[in-house]
């Protein structure tokens, strides 16, 4: 069977009400994936905390970000939208509602916002073409796919609250009320179509897939553009989704979800730092994603090669690298400073530190398990981990590489000669990315900064340690995992899972790759235009 | 004339929209006699704070301790600084401190019933054993029911709200270190339920359709016709979800079912409670806007900021008002109300002066008497909570109190370490100490019992058994007897 010749690609949508049937009538059924082996199952998945303000930014105009003080924070595993850990509460149903409520109060007290999301001026409180093509409009956003007629008259029935109080905004505010609180808003709802031949694989439908591209790549809603490709059939091939999603990539918000992409990966999120600091770091570190994976479209892997960083001189200054001469960031040389990408911004080296300064098994933790996906077991009954010094019987060892010299011995060897080397090569730069001689408080124990890791070689600092990861061959395998996890919303990885990890990785290769590349691959894999039914308990 | 006895219930429901200006505990005064199993109901509360009530390193170098766990044992027991706030609120023979609990250790791979692997990491540990009194395990993360899910099904009745889930703390402060007590059972694993965060969401959630009825007339009207959209949109919702539920697969027909549950249960709140004016129940004053959320806690700037800080303080005491309010006004008989997350950041400095956060300080970035001024934080809220019930009169001029059985858990005790193998540790689940409050079912409190090493849970299966709920809980049996008269 060909692939969209005959199929109609039709946007069947709203089954719900019972009046269309998918899959009678003059439908034709659905063609089956190039391998059916490779698609994943998929389920409800909620918008986190993130998507959920985003989406209330691009629906109503609203920058506050309302979920973060009504919602529950989302677990990180390190992304923060796996869906096999979210569970319904009082809480969620409540926090939806409260935010459903004060979102359309905001609306309504601000008439520019306000008279962009209703789309029309109504002629009184009983405008019912009004209220209905605004229903329709904004339904259409707000659920990202068409309302059904039912819907619609459902909808269409809060115009009697306006009427009552004199004032079509009672209508509207119950009617984004409601549109904030259905399923179909709160989740991200995937069934599809059957796929005849492959019992259990479903083709998602156009609208269906607006969403999971809007998400993916812009951590947002679908807006009018990407829904009325849905609602013309043009997101059925794999083509089509492609020059979609190439478009969706010029969007500023397409940098913003790579940046996030990244700082939930690393776990540079939070910063632990002053404000200005920590958001100085923030936008040290997105303008190299900007200009790595977006403006230049140089390999994924200049993040950690560059030369360059995007910092004022205050930042230049705490860093200790060459001032650029500018109150404001600016591209600005490392020179021989021994600094190169992302693994020597503030932002990065604040990460794997314990209580007050870095923890050199826990900077080799990170890029052991964060970077190269490798499995490192948790340690043994009788080691310290939570302790901020290795168990020393020996008083006179003051220095850390000294102190933490017990760890080559013995059963402890196995583990922390993968981590420690790792991080003592990082140990030149404390917590706050800032280069030392000496370690802190304690100047008689200089650091030596060498670094190893171990079946790759040695190293010295961050610019090395990024030369050696990328010469490792562990780079490109974890990168694509880690994408791939984001993607699905799932920490676990089943066997179709692998199996597309597998596919993609083969047609990167172990070389250099553009990130934007990775990104379209995914996302124009046939597999990609499809899930599978999760096996039950 | 014999006063018209009302079923408390029924009252709460609304009485045909008529607005009642009688005193609202006088009227509804069920005798034994005249109204059988119209009994006052008991209610319960499981606290928790996300420190470890003891430490050693450099706060204690002679080795680990407290100043929680008092010299006395039995009634009158001496107030150590942790437990200062018990007299600070005039409760402390409200409240009995039971100390020298273990949660017991595993060989490092794997939990013994009860308990934790002990060799792989303390933080998160210890929360499914304590709170569900079954093992934790990293895989599943807990394999029992918390008791607030399982004495909620003996008590709730028909109460609007099963279970009040409260989270003072808002936000992890960096580390998305977890925040839950409640698991309940989805049918071959149990999973996690969200708590409420935001204290206005607390009070809108718990005051939902309350229509004060002395407002002028039209503030009555217009929040009846409010009352009436908001029941409008949840209608509308649900019947979404049902229509939504006829297309899904099984297993996301199971997640949306929970969610449908819930509709549910928001519906059946909105029949609409006309809140009475007089007596002990009635609306509270509205909190206004959530304290702003701090940020991540910035280590070496010092702690004299608002970072790692979300007026928490407040938060505490707006949560508790509510759990209280809703135990008056039978809104809500079992709650839970987490003050801070385990492994908790939160900033030390605005509740006590100390320059660190609450985690560091069980670390040795203070003094043992930081430490205890942590615990003394959790006390403090659960003491004025425990004030507010004693305070309460019922109906029958016994305290709500006398009903109430409440109990405060800690994420840790001080000692041995099975990590390190050292014996001064915060890292510890030895010389854990837990705090019950109220005289529901005969518990009997004011006093200090040193158990030999008994478990946490056996606290919470006490306070079960005081609130008529005969069960064990988890893997962990029995009740104090001590505690009981």
């Amino acid at each position: 069977m060909a692939l969209g010749a005959c199929y109609s690609g039709a946007s069947s949508v709203g089954e719900s009400d019972g009046e269309e049937d998918s899959g009678s009538g003059g439908e034709l059924p659905p063609p089956p994936p190039e391998d059916a082996s490779l698609v994943a199952p998929s389920g409800l998945r909620r918008l986190t905390v993130a998507e959920y303000n985003d989406t209330l930014r691009d629906l109503l105009g609203d920058s506050s970000q309302p979920a973060v003080a009504l919602f529950a924070e989302d677990p990180r595993t390190p992304f923060d939208n796996d869906y096999t850990i979210q569970s319904a509460s009082q809480a969620l149903i409540e926090g939806a509602d409260l935010l459903g409520s004060d979102a359309a109060d905001d609306l309504l007290a601000d008439p520019e916002r306000k008279a962009a999301v209703l789309g029309c001026a109504p002629t009184g409180p009983d405008d019912e073409t009004c209220f209905r093509q605004f229903i329709k409009t904004f339904g259409r956003r707000a659920l990202r796919r068409p309302l059904t007629a039912a819907e619609v008259d459902r909808y269409a029935e809060f115009l009697e609250f306006g009427v009552q109080d004199n004032q079509m905004d009672t209508a509207v505010a119950t009617t984004i009320r409601a549109l904030l609180q259905e399923p179909e808003f709160l989740y991200r709802v995937e069934i599809g179509r059957p796929v005849p031949e492959s019992p259990g694989v479903f083709k998602l439908t156009d609208w269906e897939v607006a969403s999971k591209l809007s998400y993916f790549l812009w951590g947002s809603t679908p807006d009018d553009w990407l829904l009325d490709l849905a609602e013309a059939g043009a997101l059925s091939t794999p083509l089509e989704v492609r020059q979609a999603a190439e478009r969706m990539l010029e969007d500023p918000r397409a940098i913003d979800r790579i940046d996030r992409f990244h700082a939930l990966w690393m776990g540079y999120e939070q910063i632990p730092h002053a404000p200005q600091l920590a958001n100085a770091m923030r936008t040290e570190t997105r303008a190299l994603v900007q200009r790595v994976v977006f403006d230049e479209d140089r390999p994924w892997q200049d993040m950690l090669r560059l030369d360059e960083t995007f910092v004022d001189d205050a930042l230049a200054q705490h860093y200790g690298i060459p001032a650029p001469g500018s109150p404001t960031p600016t591209w600005t040389s490392y020179g021989e400073s021994g600094r190169r990408g992302l693994l020597s911004h503030g932002s990065f080296l604040s990460i794997g530190a314990k209580f007050d300064d870095t923890s050199p098994v826990q900077r080799g933790l990170l890029i052991r398990t964060r970077l190269f996906c490798q499995v490192i077991p948790p340690p043994p009954p009788d080691a310290g981990v939570d302790i901020d010094e290795p168990i020393n019987p020996d008083p006179d060892l003051v220095c850390k590489a000294d102190r933490y010299a017990v760890h080559s011995e013995g059963a402890c060897a196995g583990c922390h000669d993968m981590l420690d080397p790792v991080g003592f090569g990082l140990e030149n730069y404390d917590m706050q990315g800032r280069y030392r001689e000496v370690e802190d408080g304690m100047p008689e124990c200089t650091i030596d900064g060498q670094g190893e890791i171990v079946g790759v070689g040695t190293f010295s600092g961050p610019a090395e340690l990024g030369a050696l990861m990328i010469d490792s061959g562990l780079l490109n395998a974890c990168v694509v995992r880690q994408l791939y996890r984001f993607t699905v919303g799932r920490s676990t990885l089943d066997e179709a899972d692998e199996r597309m990890i597998v596919k993609v990785l083969e047609s990167l290769g172990q070389g250099d790759f553009q990130f934007r590349a990775l990104l379209l691959q995914v996302v124009s894999d046939d597999g990609f235009g499809y899930r599978r039914d999760e096996e039950t308990n | 004339m014999a006063i018209q006895t009302i079923p408390r219930r029924s009252f709460l429901h609304g009485l045909g929209g008529v607005a009642v200006g009688l005193p609202a505990l006088e009227i509804m005064a069920p005798t034994q006699a005249n109204a059988p199993g119209a009994e006052i109901p008991c209610r319960y509360v499981v606290a928790y704070g996300g420190t470890s009530v003891g430490t050693g390193d450099a706060a204690s170098p002679t080795g680990s301790g407290d100043m929680l766990v008092p010299e006395t044992e039995g009634p009158s027991y001496e107030v150590t600084h942790s437990l200062r706030p018990l007299m600070d609120f005039d409760v402390r023979d409200e409240v009995s401190v039971v100390t020298n609990l273990t949660v017991p250790w595993g060989d490092g791979n794997s939990s013994p019933p009860g308990g934790w692997p002990g060799g792989s990491g303390f933080h998160g540990q210890t929360q499914a054993p304590q709170l569900t009194g079954a093992r934790y395990s990293p895989q599943y993360e807990a394999f029992g029911e918390s008791s607030d899910v399982v004495v909620a099904r003996a008590l709730a009745e028909d109460t609007p709200h099963e279970v009040l889930r409260y989270l003072v703390q808002p936000s992890s402060y960096g580390d998305g270190n977890g925040t839950i007590l409640t698991w309940r059972d989805a049918g071959g694993t149990f999973e996690e339920v969200a708590p409420i965060v935001s204290p206005r969401l607390a009070y809108e959630s718990l005051f939902a359709g309350f229509v004060p009825p002395d407002s002028d007339p039209e503030a009555y009207a217009a929040a009846q016709r409010l009352l009436l959209r908001r029941r409008s949109v949840v209608d509308l919702v649900k019947g979404s979800a049902d229509r939504l539920m006829t297309r899904l697969g099984s297993a996301d027909r199971q997640r949306m079912q929970q969610h449908l549950d819930e509709l549910r249960a928001l519906e059946t709140r909105l029949e609409g409670l006309d809140a009475p004016t007089d007596g002990a129940c009635g609306q509270l004053a509205p909190p206004g806007e959530d304290p702003p959320i701090g940020g991540p806690i910035v280590v070496e700037e010092g702690y004299v900021t608002t970072a790692g800080y979300s007026n928490e303080d407040l938060r505490a005491q707006v949560m508790a008002d509510l759990i209280h309010m809703a135990f008056t006004c039978d809104l809500s008989r079992v709650a839970t109300f987490q003050m801070t997350y385990w492994f908790s950041y939160m900033n030390m400095f605005p509740i006590a002066g100390w320059e660190s956060d609450m985690h560091e300080l069980s670390h040795g970035a203070g003094p043992l008497e930081s430490v205890s001024d942590s615990v003394a934080w959790h006390v403090k809220h659960f003491a004025r909570l425990t004030g507010k019930l004693r305070d309460t009169v019922e109906v029958d001029g016994s305290s709500l109190l006398d009903h109430t059985a409440l109990v405060l858990l800690f994420e840790g005790g001080h000692g041995y370490d099975p990590d390190t193998q050292t014996s001064d540790s915060p890292h510890s689940t030895v010389n854990m100490s837990a705090l019950i409050a109220g005289r529901a079912g005969g518990l009997k409190p004011g006093q200090h019992v040193r158990t030999a090493e008994l478990h946490p849970a056996n606290v919470l299966i006490s306070a079960m058994h005081a609130v008529g709920v005969q069960q064990d809980l988890g893997e962990v049996t029995g009740r104090i007897d001590a505690l009981f008269a």
